[in-house]
């Protein structure tokens, strides 16, 4: 059986703060195969941002501090590597950030920037190249992700683009160091609904073709549901919900995934559901057991634990004592 | 058809340019063409759904109408007066009867001032009650958005942002307006509170009689909310209709777009969705307005003519205009004389 | 019980917190916590100067030329100048000399540059905001000590008139201070909707803008108190500040520079004390920038 692309097991994370400790993240496990694509979706403050922080190294740390649990990348542990493995490692995974007018640096080209990026990654991986090689590079990445002109791009700076454009030049800054596992982060959140349809169809299109492993963490369910085979529902800190994707829109099973979906505007015209009743709760006292029982209506006694991943079907796991055997 | 109440707002070819900064070594100045030329009305308790993407002016037009930018050109009445035309006493009034909602609950809150503060302004300003009685008042205030009275000595920092919105929505209520500007009101919030914050506005309208002009890009969203819908681009109404109307056939081929643009969550959504019409090109932005039809150079149904002329809004019946030459007169004619 | 009662008391109860909560984190810098010690005690010292130095009578018209210039000692912990007085006792008075004119010119500058700032700021791209803010240029293009030489020279050489040319050259920084953040803030949601509701220009800017700008204001004058003095004495020491006998710190460390190297204590030990109250003051500067700056997060 060969290692998955990216474990994470029991992951625990906690924020030192004045007001006290903020137990953030309680316990979230993830497996993602090579080849698959994964969505993991929640809503603020749920989690899913740190995790993928803590499995780049980039977590603030203080006052975040990894409190117990496993990060691997085929099997290695991440949290315990030493400082040469962890470049390595580093260099086989790239992040296409958030936002892109706040991710690329507004005083340099673009072409400076992506150059800048297939420079580091070369060194990182032991090889150095020359300028033109770079330039070329560039170009055919920028290229790739359907840019119309790309000699003008590289001489533009980022405040000259569009929304678009910038989202486009970050995915190539991700692509261009050969990556196996790429993580986008809110890949489409601050983008126009008919630039978010061109450039999910453009990741859609760029993951097949490379077969690449993508991870896409999200609050956006449209999102999820077109670009992704299995999803993990995060609700503040814990597992909800993991299924493959089209399941999970079919068949929710836990109560928080069912009231999300819900809360979601339809073209049907069904009207407008009142959200999830209550608010995220406090991380520095959590409810103990599962966090979403304060908010839930099938809340029972026994919720005051912490539910474990029950199975119901192949590949959906639900962590709800509404579905214990 | 349903009893449309008295007429609100009305705009009339509403014009809303900012001068580019005029260069040393260029001749031209130039506009930019946020709002350009905008015609519709708003009856008693409608919510018309202001609906487009960035550059589109939506927001442009509902500062325009809360007076943050004065038009152009154009008129704006405001329950039968000329908010052009009237002077610093009635606009007062005026500013007591039409209020906004931002959309970033996290800068439309004065960061140094508490809850209680920022409610009390519009008492203060308009001079409502006084003393005990404002403090009873804004108590009420915080009740009917939903927020129990000990929020009042909170700082902005410490609330959360649907509850900072419901703050904003306060706010606005606060002198008792009958029209509301709502510019994506729910669009920084999370998906579990927007429903939260979007069933709160509808009660408000109910309870109140209030009429809200809803700036959004959020489709889905006025397909629940709104009584008609207005899609807005490069300053530009290109199609406005019913709700129902609306949706059953979206006739502008930018509508189309958006519409099939939108990823949904259900199958039986997938099924409403118009054809899919693969959307193509940036969104253009209003300093580089193309001739003609302003969305030609991305329209899969462009014709010769749309590079040139710019069409006008035709009525098709039922409340539903659309500004588009597929509809005019000449091209039906044309197209029934050529085919069958 | 009434709801004001209780409301007070969480009121009072908030305050706690926000206290406590600023001081975690102003103290989370050690360098802080020194500049905040020393200048506490530059202030106590120069307020209880009178009774704090060995020798006050040494601040004022005194020789004593039997004990002149004697290096530090027992008795003398800085020594005594060239016509017999301690050097100690000196520094502690000119301490005082120096945060009263800070005091004082900080209290001639911040308002009016302050209010400045706001107007051209709110009302940035008229005209208004053009005269002020190109007067403030002027001001600002000329070399701080130039201007104040020039002044200085037109006026008799005291330090109430040294107080005012460095007036003169300091209020520009607040009012680009304070229009940088007008001019910013104007356009934020909270100001609009201040407007939008029928507030006038004068509430907007007092009410809504002001307190925003409290805190930069505030960590500018902590950090401009040590340069203040700085610039004080650098007028002192060209002559134009306290005149002798009175003991400025900077006509100190003028006189001193005579004797050097041989009566070296007369020179060095006011120029370390003109030092460490600039240090100071910009250590409590700093930690309150880094405090206030944080705080909305």
């Amino acid at each position: 059986m060969p290692f998955p692309l990216l474990e994470v097991r029991d992951l625990r994370i906690d924020f030192d703060m004045y007001e006290g400790t903020f137990k953030v993240l309680d316990g979230f496990s993830l497996v993602v195969q090579k080849g698959e694509k994964v969505g993991i979706v929640g809503e603020t403050g749920c989690g899913k941002s740190i995790t993928m922080q803590a499995a780049l190294g980039i977590l603030p740390m203080p006052p975040g501090r990894i409190s117990s649990g496993e990060i691997r990348f085929l099997g290695k542990d991440l949290l315990t590597a030493n400082a040469r493995d962890l470049k390595e490692i580093r260099s086989r995974i790239s992040l296409i950030p958030q936002d892109p007018s706040a991710s690329l640096n507004p005083v340099f080209k673009v072409g400076t920037q992506l150059m800048d990026v297939i420079k580091y990654s070369a060194s990182s991986r032991g090889q150095t190249g020359n300028a033109k090689e770079r330039r070329r590079l560039a170009l055919n990445a920028l290229k790739e992700v359907g840019l119309p002109d790309p000699e003008r791009n590289m001489n533009s700076y980022p405040i000259q683009l569009s929304g678009g454009m910038q989202q486009r030049i970050l995915i190539a800054m991700a692509l261009v160091t050969e990556p196996e596992l790429l993580i986008a982060d809110e890949p489409s959140t601050a983008l126009d609904v008919t630039i978010q349809d061109q450039i999910l169809r453009l990741m859609k299109e760029i993951v097949d073709k490379r077969q690449l492993t993508i991870v896409i963490i999200t609050h956006n369910l449209g999102v999820v549901r077109e670009l992704t085979d299995r999803t993990y529902v995060m609700y503040a800190g814990q597992l909800a919900e993991v299924a493959r994707t089209k399941h999970l829109f079919s068949q929710s099973k836990h109560p928080y995934t069912q009231g999300l979906i819900k809360s979601v505007p339809k073209l049907t015209g069904e009207g407008i559901s009142s959200g999830i009743e209550g608010m995220i709760p406090d991380y520095s006292n959590p409810p103990k057991g599962c966090r979403f029982r304060p908010r839930c209506e099938y809340a029972m006694a026994i919720c005051e634990e912490k539910p474990p991943d029950f199975v119901v079907e192949e590949e959906h796991k639900v962590a709800c004592f509404l579905y214990r055997k | 058809m349903k009893d449309l109440g008295e007429v609100m707002l009305v705009l009339e070819d509403v014009r809303k340019y900012f001068p580019l900064p005029r260069r040393i070594f260029k001749r031209k100045g130039g506009y930019i063409k946020a709002v350009d030329g905008v015609t519709f009305s708003v009856h008693r308790e409608d919510i018309l759904g202001l609906v487009g993407e960035s550059g589109s002016g939506k927001s442009t037009l509902g500062y325009t109408l809360v007076r943050i930018y004065r038009p152009t050109a154009g008129k704006i009445s405001f329950l039968g007066k000329d908010i052009g035309k009237i002077d610093r006493g009635e606009l007062k009034g005026f500013k007591k009867n039409m209020q906004i909602v931002f959309q970033d609950p996290g800068s439309s809150l004065n960061p140094r001032r508490t809850v209680e503060q920022t409610l009390e302004l519009p008492l203060r300003v308009h001079n409502i009650d006084g003393g005990k009685e404002r403090r009873r008042r804004i108590r009420e205030l915080l009740s009917v958005v939903g927020l129990p009275g000990v929020y009042m000595q909170k700082y902005p920092s410490a609330l959360s942002g649907g509850q900072k919105q419901r703050v904003a929505i306060a706010r606005a209520l606060a002198t008792e307006p009958s029209f509301l500007v709502l510019d994506e009101p729910t669009s920084a919030l999370d998906v579990s509170v927007q429903g939260k914050i979007i069933s709160l506005l509808l009660a408000l309208h109910d309870e109140f009689s209030l009429s809200y002009l809803f700036i959004t890009h959020d489709l889905s969203l006025m397909r629940n909310v709104a009584t008609s819908v207005a899609i807005m681009y490069l300053g530009k109404i290109c199609e406005i209709a019913p709700t129902a109307e609306f949706f059953a056939e979206p006739l502008h081929p930018y509508t189309q777009m958006l519409l099939s643009s939108i990823p949904v969550l259900t199958d039986e959504e997938e099924t409403l969705k118009p054809k899919k019409v693969t959307s193509t090109g940036e969104v253009p932005s209003p300093v580089n307005i193309p001739s003609g039809c302003g969305f030609h150079p991305r329209c899969h149904k462009r014709m010769d003519m749309c590079s040139q002329i710019d069409p006008e809004m035709i009525e098709m019946g039922d409340g539903h205009a659309v500004r588009c030459h597929l509809y005019s007169e000449a091209e039906i004619t044309a197209l029934s004389s050529q085919g069958t | 019980m009434s709801i004001e009662g209780s409301e007070y008391r969480g009121f009072l109860a908030r305050r706690r917190e926000r206290i406590g909560k600023g001081w975690h984190k102003f103290s989370r810098n050690p360098l802080s916590i020194v500049g905040l010690t020393a200048v506490l005690l530059i202030i106590f010292l120069a307020v209880f100067a009178p009774y704090v130095a060995p020798y006050p009578k040494h601040a004022g018209k005194f020789v004593n030329f039997a004990e002149a210039s004697q290096p530090p000692s027992w008795k003398y912990p800085f020594g005594t100048d060239v016509v017999g007085r301690d050097v100690l006792s000196r520094i502690l008075f000119g301490y005082r000399f120096s945060l009263v004119m800070a005091v004082i010119v900080l209290a001639l500058v911040v308002p009016p540059g302050v209010v400045l700032g706001l107007i051209a700021g709110y009302l940035k791209g008229k005209w208004i905001d053009t005269i002020i803010m190109r007067i403030t240029d002027i001001f600002l293009s000329i070399p701080p000590l130039v201007l104040a030489l020039a002044i200085a020279s037109i006026l008799t050489p005291n330090l109430f008139n040294s107080m005012i040319a460095v007036s003169l050259m300091w209020w520009p920084w607040y009012c680009r201070l304070v229009y940088g953040i007008t001019s910013s803030l104007r356009n934020e949601f909270f100001v609009q909707a201040a407007d939008v509701i029928g507030a006038g220009k004068g509430h907007i800017l007092v009410r809504e803008i002001l307190p925003n700008c409290i805190s930069p204001i505030f960590t500018k004058m902590s950090l401009d108190v040590g340069w203040v003095i700085l610039l004080g004495a650098s007028l002192s020491f060209v002559g134009l500040g306290a005149q002798p006998p009175k003991p400025g710190l900077g006509t100190m460390v003028a006189d001193g520079m005579k004797y050097l190297p041989d009566q070296w204590w007369t020179a060095i030990f006011p120029a370390i004390a003109i030092l460490i109250v600039v240090l100071a003051f910009n250590l409590l500067g700093d930690g309150l920038r880094d405090l206030l700056t944080a705080e909305e997060v």
